[in-house]
């Protein structure tokens, strides 16, 4: 399969003054062309980190990539001067982020948001631009948008202006669209049209997606491939099936089980599984396994020597001594 | 423990709230969050209230706190009306009732201790000894998993999950008999979110507790909950027992909730009912049945007459004109 995107040992470290913060630590991904590949973790595990990376948008200070490739189409994005990768930027990449308010330009129509990504990267007069923002607007599922294009973000729902960042987002077609918690700060009926929304317009262009999100639940309706990270390093990958059918890693294993069902019946007085304890700091990571001080199957090679992704079964990898070295 | 007896029972219970203008000018309207709700809350279960942003979840939990007061209706708990009580009578119950917050950063005064946030209720309502308050603030920590020597820290050196823990031991204090947890786990990682609804759990077994459990995410309240009430705009749309519920929805909106639900899992899911537009605003709600717009089952009618609770089986009350008769609503999901 032809890959979009591909990662090799990608690093990004924060300076604090305890010392530097390994918030991306060794990561390895690829993205297939079309594809939509799901990173999932918990606050802190560096997901977002890992996104801002891809798009050179760590503020730096105090963070730095200090290490490893993103290669885009087989581009080197790590080598690209700022002017060339604000050009790689809304047009061959582009981004969606949680929270839609913030992320808007308040003091501007929305219409002229869109219009501004595509006279950047498309060389179109105002007219053509304003016209083909309207388009986009259509596209995403926005009623009467020729009247919509005068709104400003203010005036808009939460799921309204995730569907204008949606629009923007795809405005040029990108080869890739990173979305962070895209559905996180809607309501359920709104998260679902969303989901739907996104996988309809990829369908459309042939973007490849990485969706970074909490929740295991959106990973299962909207992903092929997934990645689980743990304290910066990604703990197992497979196809999204598998994870779910046979999961490797014991993070894996809790996560999924820490989760409330809806179907069965759930007894009065059945207890969920949990994960103990907390996840480590990223400045002062003992040697050995980073999940080892919550990990119900620790042996002692665990607390000396860190594991290594392993491949067990075709594109099922996990990072765990448990099945051996 | 008897689950029969009613603890609380809320009847026509509305909350209008005015929409002010400019500066100058007067109301512009009002927003129905809460338009005429009729509930009970039996001892010793949980009642789990679900319901999108915007359908007055909150502002009931308030009303029941006493901390908004209602437009109109009434509110009993253990058969005596709460919302003419005012000095000694209104402390007692508010010992008797306790809240658990979303936000167990902002609900924490962060220049307080762990030890002082927790003992507070105590100092105001059953000061006693000074001993004794120690006593039952280690005894509490210890219920809740806090150690007696983190008593002396501050809010910050907790993380999300532990200060959790600090809330839900100062609801606790007092020995209510019923907790209102607004939101307890929205805003924790799953992982930890699991820690603490367990220990709810334990906690609901080990001292009697009665909850309602405020929430957004039907997960979470088909979990915990022994009976569920679905709220949209400002009214009760279904009522009944949890499986029910979920199992064999009666509403066509609970139906469109269960299957707005991303399923963590390999298996198969029924064909989903995805919903077109949003929640109308409170201040102009739809005529007929408020949830007729967005209604892929509407009939004719249902943009002109109100439709009741009615009861569909024993205990599961929905409120939809077409719940009795059509083939739709036959078989759960």
């Amino acid at each position: 399969m032809d890959s979009v995107l591909e990662i090799k040992d990608l690093r990004t470290y924060f300076d604090t003054e305890r010392g530097p913060v390994r918030a991306v630590d060794g990561v390895d991904l690829s993205v297939a062309a079309g594809q939509t590949l799901g990173v999932v973790g918990e606050s802190g595990c560096g997901k977002t980190v890992l996104a801002l990376s891809i798009m050179r948008l760590v503020p730096s200070p105090p963070g730095r990539t200090v290490g490893g490739s993103v290669r885009l189409n087989g581009r080197e994005l790590l080598d690209l001067s700022a002017e060339e990768m604000r050009r790689v930027r809304g047009r061959e990449i582009s981004m969606i982020f949680q929270e839609p308010m913030t992320s808007l330009n308040p003091v501007f129509r929305i219409g002229e948001q869109i219009a501004e990504v595509i006279r950047l990267h498309q060389n179109l007069d105002r007219c053509e631009a304003a016209s083909s923002s309207v388009e986009m607007l259509r596209k995403v599922g926005i009623p009467s948008p020729e009247t919509r294009v005068n709104n400003y973000p203010h005036q808009l729902s939460g799921g309204m202006r995730q569907r204008v960042m949606i629009a923007i987002a795809l405005a040029c077609r990108p080869r890739l669209m990173l979305a962070d918690e895209p559905t996180t700060a809607l309501d359920v009926t709104i998260q679902a049209q969303m989901l739907d929304l996104i996988g309809r317009l990829q369908s459309e262009t042939g973007t490849s997606v990485i969706l970074i999100t909490h929740d295991l639940g959106v990973i299962a309706e909207a992903t092929q491939g997934v990645a689980v990270m743990y304290a910066g390093q990604i703990v197992e990958s497979s196809p999204t099936g598998d994870l779910f059918s046979a999961p490797l890693h014991p993070y894996t294993v809790g996560l999924i089980g820490s989760i409330p069902g809806l179907s069965g019946s759930t007894g009065r007085h059945e207890m969920l599984s949990v994960i103990p304890g907390t996840v480590p700091s990223l400045c002062d990571l003992s040697a050995g396994c980073r999940f080892k001080d919550r990990c119900p199957d620790v042996f002692s090679i665990c607390r000396e020597k860190e594991p290594v992704m392993k491949e067990y079964s075709p594109g099922h990898s996990a990072r765990c001594w448990k099945y051996g070295d | 423990m008897t689950m029969n007896e009613t603890l609380l029972e809320i009847r026509g219970l509305k909350k209008y709230f005015p929409l002010r203008g400019g500066f100058i000018s007067g109301e512009r309207g009002t927003i129905r969050a809460v338009d005429g709700v009729d509930l009970e809350i039996r001892r010793g279960e949980t009642l789990g209230l679900v319901g999108e942003s915007g359908c007055g979840k909150t502002t009931l939990g308030r009303l029941i706190m006493r901390l908004e007061k209602p437009t109109g209706g009434s509110i009993r708990f253990a058969g005596e009306e709460i919302l003419a009580w005012r000095g000694a009578a209104l402390k007692s119950y508010r010992g008797k009732v306790q809240m658990i917050f979303q936000d167990p950063y902002s609900s924490l005064n962060p220049r307080k201790t762990a030890g002082g946030i927790i003992g507070e209720p105590l100092v105001i309502h059953d000061p006693g000894s000074r001993e004794k308050r120690k006593a039952r603030l280690n005894e509490l920590a210890a219920v809740v998993g806090l150690d007696e020597e983190q008593m002396s820290r501050y809010p910050h050196q907790f993380s999300g999950g532990q200060r959790q823990r600090i809330g839900i031991a100062r609801a606790l204090i007092l020995n209510p008999s019923l907790i209102v947890a607004d939101e307890p786990v929205s805003a924790l990682d799953v992982s930890i979110q699991a820690q603490i609804l367990n220990l709810m759990k334990r906690l609901q077994q080990d001292f009697a507790l009665t909850y309602l459990l405020i929430t957004h995410d039907l997960r979470v309240v088909r979990h915990m909950s022994d009976r569920i009430a679905v709220m949209y705009l400002g009214r009760i749309v279904e009522l009944g027992a949890a499986d029910a519920v979920c199992g064999r929805s009666g509403h066509p909106y609970t139906k469109a909730l269960i299957s707005a639900i991303p399923v963590a899992g390999p298996t198969s899911r029924t064909e989903r009912v995805i919903l077109s537009g949003e929640m109308p605003s409170p201040a102009a709600p739809p005529p007929g049945c408020s949830f007729h717009p967005r209604c892929p089952f509407r009939t004719e009618g249902c943009d002109q007459r109100e439709p009741l609770l009615r009861e569909m089986d024993p205990g599961h009350w929905v409120a939809c004109h077409s719940s009795h008769i059509s083939p739709h609503m036959k078989g759960g999901l």
